[in-house]
């Protein structure tokens, strides 16, 4: 895996904003090396780093966990950001840049916007305008929100079904109650599909 | 404060990416527009890739702007079609074989000259795709600008590079001879940014102080910079929040306050309207498309008709002024 370079040691901070630590299974300190970020999309990172060589196959490397540390600045506290390294890439002979694609994990709401303040190389206003589109995307997680309330009024019908088929009298009311409320589920949800194709239109 | 009375009869719609419809709302607003009574004419501007006649159903048209361009044609009126839709007339584009796709400086201002003179009360510009010169030229001519998209990423990416090529062709043709703002735009970026053009408010910021004259007359210029944004292809509510990203971008970025005019549903019908060869609103009785159209038509009947308030600078505007509802007014230099 290694190549027998040194390894860069584990260090707490220093003058780059931003830093890689990827736990090292042979080692008890984990690797900690400046990056640079390359490129940032909706969970994504691109980073390079300019001296990989200290590991000779970075392949080994893909899946595993990792950390973002970018440092504080100003009256901007410090931001941890897990991520798994999804792929690794060296051009040339070996010796140029090394890329790697991080995907985030549950990143904090404030990782996007800090981490592409770190990117120096596009004008703010391309920044601005995928800042507000990623916005715009969040709202189909409200979709994802309501694939699991199908999920419950379907279980809520089912268990009403289940309920009248014991034959007991006061399971049967149960039944009656949750088909109901199932029911008026639905509705509420065939309603409010109206009214937003009707904004639509 | 000024009003100026003049109406807009010129309008033009762009939008930098190809196959967003800017074709399909041009002829679909003409429609809406005819349906008002309105006399208008389309202009089939992409040239070089010209197919608005087709939309149309005119599949071959004796004349186009090629025949005007290269002085076949005198007028401009006389390359007028008429077309199958009542009150709709259609000058169709050229296909590029005389190398009209790109005008020469002359063609171009005897084009824009005829252009005002034409026999309608509404000139619909369709644009082509890109953000050529020529392209850029045609849409900041027109009094009335519609940038069109579809709430595609690339689209809103398009659009927005399209709005800022538009306006920094305005500015550079506009201070041509004023080295400090054209060096201040181009590389009066924010620090740190090498490929930036940087903020206009940061430009307006430090004229402020250093050239009150210039700042003035640079924030007069983006005041007049008016701009409609039209989101095409509408599928979701989502899909309304593109106009307000774009929106937002240029105010923050650009210190310009585009409108936006409306939005137009998605319509298959459209699609098969078009492989039929058959002007897509006079396709169905009740099309969703339609009905997004025919609001933008009225909101654009009354924004010809109003009269544009000129920016004044806010120390010189009496406190207690009568601003009619529409027409107030942000100032761009967002001081």
């Amino acid at each position: 895996m290694n190549s027998g370079r040194p390894k860069p040691k584990a260090a707490t901070s220093g003058s780059h904003p931003l830093y890689l630590e990827i736990a090292d299974g042979e080692a008890e300190t984990p690797l900690l090396m400046p990056v640079t970020i390359q490129g940032l999309s909706k969970g994504g990172v691109t980073v390079t780093m300019t001296t990989p060589w200290f590991i000779g196959d970075w392949e080994h490397y893909r899946n595993r966990d990792c950390i973002l540390r970018l440092e504080g600045s100003g009256n901007q506290p410090g931001l941890t950001i897990n991520a798994k390294i999804s792929w690794s890439k060296i051009s040339g002979d070996g010796r140029s840049p090394l890329s790697l694609g991080l995907r985030m994990i549950k990143p904090p709401r404030e990782a996007g916007k800090r981490l592409s303040e770190q990117i120096t190389h596009t004008s703010q206003d391309i920044k601005g305008l995928w800042e507000r589109y990623d916005q715009v995307q969040e709202i189909p997680a409200h979709s994802y929100l309501m694939q699991h309330f199908y999920i419950a009024v379907l279980g809520l019908l089912l268990a009403g079904l289940l309920l009248q088929l014991t034959g007991s009298h006061s399971f049967k009311m149960l039944g009656w109650v949750l088909w109901l409320v199932g029911s008026l589920g639905i509705g509420w949800k065939v309603v409010m599909t109206f009214r937003q194709r009707r904004v639509s239109e | 404060m000024g009003a100026s009375s003049s109406r807009i009869k010129l309008w033009s719609i762009g939008g930098g990416k190809g196959g967003i419809g800017k074709s399909l709302v041009t002829l679909g607003l003409g429609v809406s527009l005819s349906r008002l009574g309105k006399r208008v004419i389309l202009i089939d501007g992409d040239l070089g890739g010209a197919n608005l006649h087709t939309l149309m159903g005119v599949r071959y048209p004796h004349v186009n702007l090629e025949h005007f361009l290269n002085r076949t044609v005198a007028r401009l009126e006389d390359t007028i079609i008429e077309t199958p839709v009542e009150g709709i007339g259609l000058i169709c584009g050229a296909d590029d074989l005389l190398g009209s796709a790109n005008p020469t400086y002359a063609q171009k201002i005897r084009l824009l000259n005829q252009i005002e003179d034409l026999p309608a009360q509404y000139v619909l510009l369709d644009l082509g795709a890109g953000t050529s010169f020529n392209t850029l030229d045609f849409f900041n001519y027109c009094a009335g600008k519609i940038t069109l998209f579809t709430s595609q990423a690339t689209s809103l990416q398009n659009a927005y590079g399209f709005i800022k090529s538009a306006l920094y062709r305005k500015l550079s043709r506009e201070y041509a001879k004023d080295e400090e703002i054209i060096q201040l735009l181009y590389q009066g970026g924010e620090a740190g940014t090498e490929n930036s053009a940087g903020s206009i408010q940061t430009v307006l910021d430090h004229l402020k102080d250093a050239n009150p004259g210039k700042h003035a007359r640079l924030t007069q210029t983006l005041w007049n910079f008016q701009m409609f944004l039209v989101v095409n292809m509408v599928k979701s509510n989502a899909d309304l929040k593109c106009p307000e990203i774009i929106r937002s971008v240029c105010q923050d970025f650009l210190s310009i306050q585009p409108d936006i005019m409306g939005h137009v549903a998605f319509d298959s019908g459209v699609e098969a309207a078009v492989s039929q060869m058959v002007p897509f609103p006079l396709h169905q009785k009740k099309s969703k498309a339609m009905a997004g159209l025919d609001q933008i038509a009225i909101r654009l009947v009354r924004e010809s008709r109003l009269p544009r308030v000129t920016w004044k600078p806010a120390e010189e505007a009496p406190e207690a002024e009568d601003l009619p509802l529409d027409s107030i007014i942000i100032h761009p230099s967002g001081s």
